[in-house]
């Protein structure tokens, strides 16, 4: 026993002093624990010890009783209690409040007040001459007990008092409050007003000021200015300093960050369309960037925090769900994150600067999405049924050529060319009667409906939360939609005091019916308006029919056919479990090991049937299986300690072993005879494709420690390190490290600023911080010199070959972020106004780029860690409170990010070209001194003699080529921003979120099928057949090139459209039944609610949707618009009942 | 309790921190891969690393499509539609110079593959290889790296020439060798491969020594080295091995270039395909219309033919005695619904009407061109046509045109007479038409210099082809990234 003791004595001794753990201990409230709430207790559950907040507020619950206190005197304070039923109320408060310093009395009923029982500093600032013999003077009235003995030979000092103030207190409605704490500013007494809310007090000079403080509202000073009578209107409490914010690998207070980190509450994406939780961050936090490479139901996102820093490394954030970094990104058309129903979301924190993030060192550079599900609150069983059913269509339809113009182009074109017109006169005038809408033939209004339910509760010592879920989206190109249904079941035990466990399990199955929307989008824009999708007898027109023309475009095919009759099938089954188990070893340190795992299933389905080609005698199909298991073990060891002056220590250390491995396996086969086994019966096909078949799997092992430290309440430190093994790089490169700082610095509790700032200032912070994160998001085996496998058809049947993969790089290693963050926040009338502002510069070296190769070496790319890119940008967002008044409340939160990217070095200081778009070419570049792929191409100087593009010869050489190509833009808004607005009048509200990005271009693809003048034979967009160069109105400036085949279409600026946009991208009106007053028995609450997303969006953007990226992370292609899937607009119904 | 619990906890805290360090976890071990050191200990694995050179052929960047496309819509008698258009018109523009850059991308990929071999198998001790296998691995792999420097050298003039891998990634500097260094690289494999692969390969598709003798007869023809030429083509004849594929009715053809043929009597060396995803000859869908039932699946019919070249006289004959025209273009009833003034006419010689995987082989060396370069060869370096020259022409004629091969016909054999250059030109005539998308015309034009004469007079639109177009653009990525190199290596007027 004496050997453990010392054991864990040297543990301790390591990270704080053992004489002050044990003082500290001492002063801990030994009652014991299990009460906890609610998000707050999600939060706080590793921490043993529970905030004396916490507990009087299941006190209250328990005993249906009233407290009233100062949220001053019971800030900090943590306690250990445990909760015997049947024990007396006013028992457990002796226990409990004493040892903290505090004293409670019973006003009247149900309320009681607590107060701070009078300690001898606090008395020194007014009666410094008194001596301790002097007698207790007893006020005329007052609500205290006498002073508590002290043991001590302290001074004891009294104060005088000859000035009396009565008044009452009351809330914005005029209803009186009771049980206010109102104290005299700078002293500890004070009394608390009665059930009419009045209160009377004493007081010396009557020049004090006297402050009113009451849970759920703000706090107010009043100066009493010699009047003997007041009245004071307190209004609710908007206060956030007080919040728990998730960070990595614990928690901490929102006044006590250091770094930079956005959170967002579950309610602020209530009531929106959304299958997945980053469609909900949409415009609602600063520096965070969420674009979409299409509206396809499944929302595949792009979610960018703070820019994209890497070139191939990959820019995604990593998602932190309940403490696993589980697996993200999309497979097909789903994301993987529209596995998880974001119904059950508490609240998400985004940490953005490298002294958050580091902590998850190498994987930390893109920033990262902590997702806290909810919890159950214990005592309080409560059923929440939620179902909304809504419909969804096409935001904007593009303008295409009709009959008339199309056949007048395809004759100009032949005749350009030097050929007959096709079409005779006759057909002209027959063909022209007929016009078929394509875009209103593969776009549907489309339903959505979302169905929760979800029981939540707990006793003492477990809480619990089970939901299930139910998400069915139609997409609004025919032939898609989204299935999702998902179980939840959230199971905190405690056993005693100390061993707490905790459980997660999410299941879920996602089936995506995909559909190739770039094609069908394609067939449909192109295909001749005089031609039908279906054939008389209703069966489907042969895609080769429709570009059965000489001028036709080779692909294509029929959309309506091809949307419909194509089986794309993916279905997604993830289990994400974790269970973690914390134990308390001595007061304050805890140890928790987690075990999870992420299992995801996926698997696709595949059939070409006959009928969407002419000539295909019968279909083509495959299945594919894959398979991501992801196993996590994480061991923390964390001592949390407040000392005797306030100050507060946290410390953790840590170990975390994580493992992935994906195995895939597919089959194909084609020349069925039926279509009616589709792909089911694969082994039924004529001829067989190779099996393909892969297998990777990476670890990745890691320490990692944090230590904050708060001084004074004034000064705020924290250092964190992570070292990261990964099996991923080479020989020698696989340790990685990345430290962090944070300085924060709470000017607001610093008197000299006190004293020359406004009194109405609640908060004035300012933080800066550095760190190192990493980026390892390369995939497995990059280092290493590979051989795949590939078919060989001597002899007439497959033979296996060995082919050179690559050009091995042992010398691979990590990819660094350093990140320096500077960041102020400013909060005035107690946070009814906030204020945040941060100046970030990311510096990411060793960047991981694929660097084009000579040919002659036998490959074409080759992966390096080459170069640099940096970030630098400004977050600002502000919120407040508009209007509060009686019942009506409004406020507002504008956030506003600019991020400049650059890169400072690249391979040999030479271009990286990114890869084709199309066959138009390359559109983005990696050069030195200009925005991560920035847009490149010719520039064009209006149109030549013949109507061709007049390309600029830059440097003057007489020939127009790859040399004359220059930056033509950057793929990168110079400020995108989010507005919300909530307004509330009893029991309405009303909230809008808008969105917008200025400053912004996009390569816009379809211009070159469409705008190029019927230059590919397509249909083209309406103002072709008004704006093109024609021979007979040879206008150089026109806005579209001469009908040809033979154009000389090259990558060029012709392509880039100004994407300058602000949406609604959220409008939510709800009502809240009044359940009580309706006498509605069971029901708890009941809110209906209409909604609509994407209501409309100011553009001038030519394409479907301006902020869109079709080309998702870990290309070169970035701000390419190339026929995505539109976003569509939703209007929904909801209904929320409680019970 | 409690405290075993905590000392346990503890421990276990302790252990795991020291287990980690224990950086056995963090080696990488591929699985689907396979590591170099792996293939090349293997006999199988060597076999397969020298079975993999042959693969880059098939791919898109050369016989898959842009070698056999460029080297045909270049030459006189055939367009390019939608996107190739222009570079059929001689309008490159940066596309058409990529694509260019795509075969030269191609031919090093074999060139590297093939080194890679070559050097593993002089530098290890194989088990299960031994000196006869050892020879003709290396053999297999010299005869795809000469074939590959053989088409670089002959579309870009010096190139880089590299004989052993290079896998230092700072070491990728080369400069261009001049032609006549990269063609006696060329000899060098060929006499090593035609000495050493066996006559005939385990496989068929694999080359023989018939395989490497025959394209030395080709180099021999590139460079007018005729007595060579003529030699080593007579050797291919006197070896027995080969003779022409019968043919009485036009469909007979298809017993050459049908989908699933295995092997024929003529094929000296063949790309082969199957009708399996991935190991398709995928050029069908360039070649055909859509819903001809030629090809199937979604078809550009992106190359079609010029009638103002010599082709415009030939398809006159569609139905008639050459029963070439009418087997390998589009003609009758059927076809013609497809063809319109805009697009003249197409292809058919390859074609798979059952599959949307196409199965066609694609030959390389053909008896019919050993035929054909005898004929030549042996008339140049003659001063005028033997007899037979006369017989190895006439031979590839009969067949043609349905009749025995070895009996002279008075419809089907080349008028006699002729001067040394007429009967070259009828030679090259007869070429055009027996390798009609087989890619040799443009090769043909640059060897007999006829090149800017015979295109300008392939009609307007094919007028625009200058003397810069003879020697093809090096692929921007290679000057860039290759320090040996500069613009002022690029070849001229690009």
């Amino acid at each position: 026993m004496k050997k453990h003791l010392l054991f864990l004595n040297l543990l301790v001794l390591l990270i704080f002093p053992w004489e002050e753990a044990v003082a500290q201990a001492q002063q801990m409230v030994f009652i014991s624990n299990s009460q906890l709430h609610g998000a707050d207790a999600a939060k706080a559950n590793q921490q043993q010890r529970t905030g004396l907040k916490t507990v009087l507020k299941s006190l209250q619950q328990e005993y249906e009783v009233f407290f009233s206190y100062s949220d001053e005197i019971v800030k900090n304070k943590k306690v250990l209690f445990e909760f015997r039923p049947g024990q007396k109320l006013e028992m457990v408060l002796e226990q409990l409040l004493p040892p903290l310093g505090l004293k409670y009395q019973k006003v009247r009923g149900k309320f009681y007040v607590i107060t701070k029982a009078e300690k001898v500093s606090d008395r020194m600032q007014y009666s410094r001459s008194e001596e301790k013999t002097m007698p207790v003077a007893q006020p005329r009235k007052t609500h205290f007990a006498p002073l508590p003995k002290l043991s001590s030979n302290r001074t004891i000092y009294v104060p005088l008092f000859q000035f009396p103030v009565t008044g009452t207190v009351t809330d914005q409605t005029g209803e009186p409050l009771i049980g206010v704490n109102v104290l005299i500013k700078g002293s500890s007494r004070g009394t608390v007003t009665d059930l009419d809310g009045a209160f009377s007090i004493e007081l010396e000079s009557g020049e004090e000021t006297l402050v009113f403080s009451y849970t759920g509202y703000e706090t107010m000073e009043v100066p009493v200015d010699g009047r003997n009578q007041l009245q004071v209107t307190l209004t609710e409490s908007i206060s956030e300093l007080e919040e728990v914010v998730v960070v990595g690998y614990g928690t901490v207070q929102k006044r006590d960050l250091t770094g930079a980190v956005g959170s967002l509450e579950a309610e602020k994406f209530e009531g929106e369309v959304i299958s997945n939780v980053s469609q909900g961050l949409q415009g609602k936090v600063a520096g965070v960037n969420v674009t979409t490479n299409g509206g396809a139901p499944g929302g595949a996102m792009i979610v960018r925090i703070r820019g994209n820093n890497s070139v191939i490394g990959g820019n995604d954030p990593l998602y932190v769900i309940d403490g696993f970094p589980v697996t993200s990104g999309n497979i097909g058309e789903t994301n993987l994150l529209a596995t998880i129903n974001p119904g059950d979301i508490e609240s998400i924190e985004v940490l953005k600067d490298a002294s958050a993030t580091a902590i998850y060192g190498s994987r930390g550079s893109n920033g990262v999405v902590l997702i806290t599900t909810k919890q159950g609150r214990a005592g309080v069983d409560r059923i929440d049924i939620e179902t909304s059913v809504g419909t969804r269509s096409v935001a904007r339809t593009l303008d295409m050529m009709n009959s008339a113009q199309f056949l007048e182009i395809a004759n100009e074109r032949a005749v350009n060319d030097g050929n007959e017109p096709f079409f005779s006169p006759q057909e002209v005038s027959e063909l022209s009667q007929i016009n078929t809408n394509w875009q209103d033939e593969i776009f549907q209004p489309a339903m959505v409906q979302n169905h929760t339910i979800r029981f939540t509760g707990g006793s003492e010592n477990t809480r619990y939360l089970v939901s299930g879920n139910y998400f069915d989206e139609e997409g609004i190109i025919i032939g898609s939609d989204f299935k999702r249904g998902s179980l939840r079941f959230n199971l905190d035990k405690d056993f005693g005091e100390r061993f707490q466990l905790s459980t997660r399990i999410s299941l879920s199955r996602s089936i995506n019916n995909e559909v190739p929307a770039n094609n069908i989008m394609l067939s449909a824009l192109q295909a001749p308006p005089f031609l039908r999708p279906y054939n008389d007898d209703g069966s489907y027109v042969f895609g080769t029919d429709l570009k059965d023309f000489p001028f036709s475009p080779s692909a294509g095919t029929n959309p309506v056919s091809l949307a419909l009759e194509q089986l794309n099938r993916r279905v997604i089954d993830r289990v994400l479990a974790n269970v973690a188990g914390s134990y308390e070893i001595l007061n304050g340190l805890v140890f928790k090991a987690q075990l999870g795992i992420d299992q995801l299933n996926n698997n696709s389905d595949l059939y070409n049937p006959s009928t969407i080609e002419a000539g295909i005698p019968a279909g083509s199909g495959s299945k594919s299986f894959g398979s991501t298991t992801s196993l996590l073990s994480e061991n923390t060891l964390s001592y949390n300690t407040t000392f005797p002056n306030d100050d507060r220590l946290n410390v953790t250390v840590g170990f975390t072993w994580q493992e992935e491995s994906n195995e895939f396996l597919s089959g194909s086969a084609s020349g069925f005879v039926t279509d009616d086994l589709q792909n089911d019966a694969l082994g039924s096909g004529q001829f067989f494709g190779a099996p393909n078949t892969s297998l990777s799997d990476w670890t990745l092992l890691s320490f990692l420690g944090r230590i904050n430290y708060s001084l004074n309440d004034k000064y705020l430190f924290t250092l964190s390190g992570r070292r990261d093994g990964s099996s991923r790089f080479g020989e020698g490169n696989k340790w990685g490290f990345f430290p962090s700082a944070a300085f924060a610095w709470r000017l607001s509790e610093e008197n000299f600023i006190r004293n020359i700032i406004p009194s109405s200032v609640s908060d004035l912070k300012l933080r800066a911080s550095w760190g190192i994160s990493g980026n390892q998001a390369i995939s497995p085996f990059q280092s290493l010199q590979r051989f795949s496998d590939v078919g060989l058809a001597f002899g007439g049947t497959v033979t296996t070959g060995f082919r050179p993969e690559n050009l091995g790089n042992p010398d691979l290693k990590w990819e660094t972020t350093k990140e320096f963050n500077l960041g102020l926040e400013f909060g005035m009338w107690n946070q009814r106004l906030s204020f945040s502002a941060d100046y970030y510069v990311k510096n990411t070296e060793d960047l991981l780029a694929l660097v084009n190769l000579p040919p002659t070496s036998g490959f074409s790319t080759t992966i390096q860690n080459i170069g640099s890119t940096r970030n630098q940008g400004v977050e600002l967002n502000l919120a407040g409170v508009i209007l509060r008044k009686g019942n009506m409340r409004w406020d507002a939160n504008f956030n506003i990010s600019a991020n400049r990217n650059e890169v400072t070095e690249t391979a040999t200081g030479q271009d990286i070209v990114g890869p084709e778009i199309e066959i138009v070419g390359p559109a983005n570049v990696v050069r030195e001194g200009e925005p991560l792929s920035a847009f490149f191409g010719l520039e064009i100087d209006g149109l030549t003699e013949e109507g061709l593009f007049n390309y600029v010869d830059q440097n003057g050489d007489d020939n127009v080529n790859d040399a004359d190509r220059v930056i033509l833009g950057s793929p990168y808004p110079d400020f995108f921003y989010g507005f919300s607005t909530n307004f509330t009048l009893g029991d309405f509200s009303l909230r809008m979120n808008f969105q917008g990005e200025i400053g912004k271009q996009v390569w816009f693809m379809d211009i070159y099928r469409f705008g190029a003048s019927m230059h590919r034979g397509g249909n083209s967009f309406a103002d072709v057949a008004t704006e093109r160069w024609t021979p007979q109105n040879p206008d150089p400036n026109a806005k579209y090139p001469r009908a040809t085949q033979t154009l000389n279409q090259q990558p060029s600026e012709f392509y880039l459209a100004e994407a300058d946009y602000l949406r609604l991208q959220n409008l939510r009106l709800s009502y809240n039944i009044p359940v009580d007053a309706l006498n509605w028995g069971a029901f708890r609450s009941a809110t209906v609610y209409l909604s609509g997303q994407n209501l409309f969006t100011i553009s001038q953007y030519p394409g479907y949707t301006p902020d869109i990226d079709t080309f998702s992370s870990g290309d070169l292609r970035i701000g390419i618009d190339y026929r995505s899937y539109p976003i569509p607009r939703s209007v929904l119904l909801g209904l929320k009942v409680g019970f | 309790m409690n405290k075993k619990i905590i000392y346990k906890l503890c421990l276990g805290f302790v252990f795991l921190c020291c287990a980690s360090a224990c950086e056995d976890a963090l080696i990488e071990e591929p699985r689907t891969f396979l590591s170099q050191e792996t293939v090349f200990s293997s006999r199988a694995g060597v076999t397969s690393a020298t079975l993999g050179i042959y693969e880059p052929f098939r791919e898109g960047n050369l016989y898959g499509w842009w070698l056999l496309g460029n080297l045909e819509f270049w030459s006189d008698y055939i367009f390019g539609r939608g996107s190739q258009a222009n570079a059929s018109l001689y309008i490159l523009g940066s596309r058409g110079i990529g694509r260019v850059g795509n075969i030269w991308r191609g031919a090093y990929s074999v060139i590297n593959r093939a080194n890679i071999v070559i050097q593993q198998l002089n530098e290890r001790e194989i088990p299960g290889v031994d000196a006869t296998l050892a020879s003709e691995l290396e053999a297999e792999a010299r005869f795809l790296r000469a074939l590959s420097y053989f088409h670089l050298v002959r579309l870009f003039g010096d190139c880089p020439l590299r004989t052993m891998p290079e896998t230092d990634q700072a070491n990728l500097a080369i400069p261009r060798s001049p032609e006549e260094e990269v063609y006696t690289q060329i000899f060098t494999d060929l006499d090593f491969a035609e000495k050493n692969l066996p006559d005939v390969n385990y496989n068929e598709g694999r080359a023989t020594r018939w395989s490497a003798s025959g394209l030395l007869a080709i180099v021999y023809l590139t460079r007018s080295e005729w007595s060579d030429a003529a030699a080593k083509a007579k050797e291919i004849m006197d070896s027995g091995q080969f003779s022409l594929v019968e043919v009485e009715v036009p469909e007979d053809f298809q017993k050459i270039f049908g989908p699933d043929v295995v092997t024929h009597s003529e094929e000296i060396f063949s790309l082969k395909h199957a009708r399996i995803a991935g190991l398709e000859f995928e050029p069908l869908w360039l070649m055909h219309r859509a819903g001809s039932g030629y090809s199937l699946g979604g078809n550009a019919f992106a190359w079609f033919g010029n009638p103002d070249s010599w082709l415009g006289d030939w398809i006159e004959e569609i139905g008639g005695p050459d029963l070439r025209t009418t087997d390998w273009m589009y003609n009758g009833p059927q076809d013609e619904q497809f063809l319109s003034a805009e697009i003249p006419m197409l292809f058919k010689k390859f074609r798979d009407t059952e599959s949307d995987i196409p199965g066609n082989d694609f030959p390389i060396v053909r008896y019919t061109e050993i035929l054909l370069i005898y004929a030549e060869a042996t008339s140049q370096a003659n001063g005028g046509p033997t007899p037979d020259a006369y017989e190895a022409a006439n031979r590839v004629r009969r067949r043609a045109y349905g009749l025995p091969p070895d009996q002279s016909s008075e419809e089907a054999d080349l008028p006699p007479g002729l001067s040394a250059s007429e009967f070259q030109d009828e030679i090259l005539l007869e070429r055009a038409k027996e390798f009609v998308m087989e890619g040799k015309r443009w090769y043909d034009l640059l060897r007999t210099g006829k090149t800017l004469e015979v295109i300008r007079a392939s009609g307007d639109k094919k007028a625009a082809i200058q003397e810069k177009h003879l020697k093809w653009p090096i692929p921007s990525e290679e000057i860039d990234n290759n320090n040996a190199m500069t613009q002022a290596d690029q070849n001229p007027g690009w």
